[in-house]
């Protein structure tokens, strides 16, 4: 089975975004559970401009309370832009909830 | 669910990017720059909003509501369409099966399908979203997320219950300072201004330390008093 490059990079900043302290999860998508196992989740997605580079990188997270709210989405921000080796500008973060 | 990617329409193995002119805005992670809200519209490979697509599920599947929304050809032929009817389809049978086993009936049945439509409805169209940081950063957070923080600690001073709050961006897809407008209701004895004033003074703290929120203003606006005997416990009728 391959894994296509778009599929990669959007595993590889998963990984790192979950790994960010005060990160709770990703944003749950109704849309999440309907779909099946192992299919990417809605809430992290990358473009890719037509030379394959990352052009841009979309996380919704949902926070812990314990952090400040800020700090973990910075922290996040700056996770993913290297997990997808793209400039932070690149990087968008939205926190959905907190927990 | 094989056709049901949110990814450019193409076959499964082909790469994205080879189909550059088709549904711009389906394209994964696309963020207009200038509109913060947009982006949260799920579109399907074929182009069409989840959400319309829903929406229109949801009024033509109900008697007497003939005049809006009827599912058009296109999503009758859409293979995309199909599958986002059918997902929504499979959300309703399970959330309908134990209630219709348990109550033995479905009398109940339109008021939870309101229901879940209500939280389908919240997660596709979830509000503004509000930047958190500094001016340069691209981080945001729902509003509806932060009302919750700063509506609880305006209710961490003695005698305030939080009611709406609203907090706006500056505007104009700008990033910068909120402002918020917090409606609250004061216990009787309690000193309107005094008890105001520290509302004011823990939502701000909040939205700062909590959150990363900076508030250019904050509104408070007492709205009511409330009886300090009432407890929700006391279960006197």
């Amino acid at each position: 089975m391959t894994t296509s490059p778009a599929d990669a990079v959007c595993g590889a900043v998963t990984d790192a975004v979950l790994a960010v302290p005060g990160v709770a999860c990703l944003r749950p998508g109704l849309r999440g559970l309907l779909q099946a196992a192992g299919r990417r989740p809605g809430a992290v997605r990358v473009a890719h401009d037509a030379a394959g580079a990352v052009r841009a990188v979309h996380i919704e997270i949902v926070a812990r309370a314990q952090h400040r709210t800020a700090d973990v989405a910075r922290a996040v921000r700056t996770a993913a832009a290297e997990a997808a080796a793209a400039p932070p500008a690149a990087v968008t973060v939205t926190v959905t909830g907190i927990v | 669910m094989a056709m049901n990617h949110p990814e450019p329409v193409g076959p499964p193995d082909e790469h994205p990017d080879e189909h550059p002119d088709e549904n711009p805005g389906a394209r994964a992670g696309e963020r207009p720059g200038d509109h913060p809200g947009e982006e949260h519209a799920e579109l399907l490979a074929c182009g069409r909003d989840l959400a319309a697509v829903w929406e229109q599920t949801e009024y033509a599947g109900r008697p007497g509501h003939t005049g809006r929304a009827q599912a058009d050809a296109h999503t009758l032929g859409c293979a995309h369409c199909r599958e986002a009817v059918a997902d929504l389809e499979r959300l309703r049978t399970a959330a309908l099966a134990p209630t219709t086993a348990d109550a033995g009936g479905p009398p109940d049945a339109s008021a939870l399908v309101r229901r879940v439509m209500d939280v389908v409805r919240l997660e596709l169209r979830p509000g503004r979203t509000l930047p958190l940081g500094e001016a340069d950063e691209d981080i945001w957070m729902y509003e509806s997320v932060a009302a919750r923080t700063v509506r609880a600690a305006a209710e961490e001073v003695p005698g305030v219950r939080a009611g709406s709050c609203r907090i706006a961006p500056p505007g104009g897809g700008v990033r910068g300072p909120v402002t918020v407008r917090l409606e609250v209701t004061v216990e009787y004895g309690h000193d309107l201004r005094a008890t105001s004033e520290a509302v004011r003074r823990g939502a701000v703290s909040a939205a700062r330390d909590r959150l990363g929120l900076t508030v250019s203003a904050l509104d408070v606006t007492v709205t009511d008093l409330h009886d300090p005997a009432h407890r929700p416990q006391g279960a006197t009728p």
